[in-house]
């Protein structure tokens, strides 16, 4: 059985994967676009700006939506600007990408030996997702520094964290077998 | 900032940005800061496909960042850096902006 990024000669990539992995992406995918909570899209400009100025505010108490969505400067009068000038699209953004990875998703699912395309106009998506996947994981473990990062890698099966802990290294992973295919 | 509504033709803008230029206003920088969960091999791969960066120049920026904590990335108009530093951020670097020193 073949497993792993198979890259072909047009460099579209083929993920032969597991069905909990797949269930697991589209959990993650998921809670994702839920928490990045875009504006509604439309194709009237007008609508969508509407949609953009009544969209609540990111909550940057969290630590996640703090991370994924960073002050531009640290100036506040600047920070409050970029905000204002790019908040929706960066929101928009992030949750389309996660969109393209559940989509790509779809098919494979309830398969036994799930096959997901993933062609070279939707890699960047990809990769962009798992990133802000690892991201938000990496928030929710309270990784600040690098000394963090490096205490998660010693998490006990025992602790609470160890789940978490466990997904945050194995996105971590997937993200680095598929930057290879796609570099290699 | 120009505001769409004050400028009815896109000549104008296309316009003003070189005006702005030749005042001599002070370009602005875009700055990567290091970041725990961020890989190394990410971050290259993110200065390669955005900037189209060789893999030499983007491995030497991504270990500045690395090393020293931040790195500059990118230099132009306020309105480019704005545009780099949401890529960066669309990718999930911490980037910002900032006047250049």
């Amino acid at each position: 059985m073949r497993s792993g990024f198979v890259r072909d000669s047009d460099g579209g990539i083929t993920w032969y994967c597991l069905p909990f992995e797949v269930g697991l992406l589209e959990s993650m995918a998921t809670q994702l676009v839920e928490l990045v909570d875009a504006p509604d899209w439309s194709d009237d400009p007008l609508e969508r700006w509407a949609n953009e100025r009544d969209a609540p505010p990111l909550d940057r108490e969290d630590p996640a939506l703090a991370r994924l969505f960073p002050e531009a400067s640290t100036n506040a009068e600047e920070a409050s600007e970029f905000r204002r000038l790019m908040e929706a699209e960066l929101r928009t953004q992030k949750a389309s990408d996660a969109a393209i990875v559940l989509e790509a998703l779809a098919p494979a699912e309830g398969t036994s030996e799930p096959v997901v395309a993933i062609p070279v106009p939707e890699q960047i998506a990809w990769l962009r997702t798992l990133n802000a996947m690892r991201l938000v994981l990496g928030a929710r473990l309270g990784i600040d520094t690098d000394k963090d990062a490096e205490l998660v890698d010693e998490i006990e099966p025992s602790d609470e964290r160890a789940p978490i802990a466990d997904v945050y290294h194995w996105i971590g992973y997937v993200q680095s077998l598929l930057l290879d295919a796609i570099t290699g | 900032m120009l505001h769409m509504t004050e400028q009815p033709g896109g000549g104008t803008a296309i316009q003003e940005r070189v005006d702005e230029q030749h005042l001599g206003q002070s370009p602005w920088v875009c700055i990567v800061w290091n970041d725990p969960v961020n890989t190394m091999q990410y971050v290259t791969y993110v200065f390669q496909t955005y900037f189209g960066f060789s893999k030499e120049k983007a491995t030497r920026l991504m270990l500045e960042v690395h090393n020293d904590g931040r790195s500059a990335v990118a230099m132009g108009t306020k309105d480019e850096m704005e545009r780099d530093v949401t890529a960066m951020q669309a990718y999930g670097l911490w980037a910002t902006l900032e006047p250049a020193a």
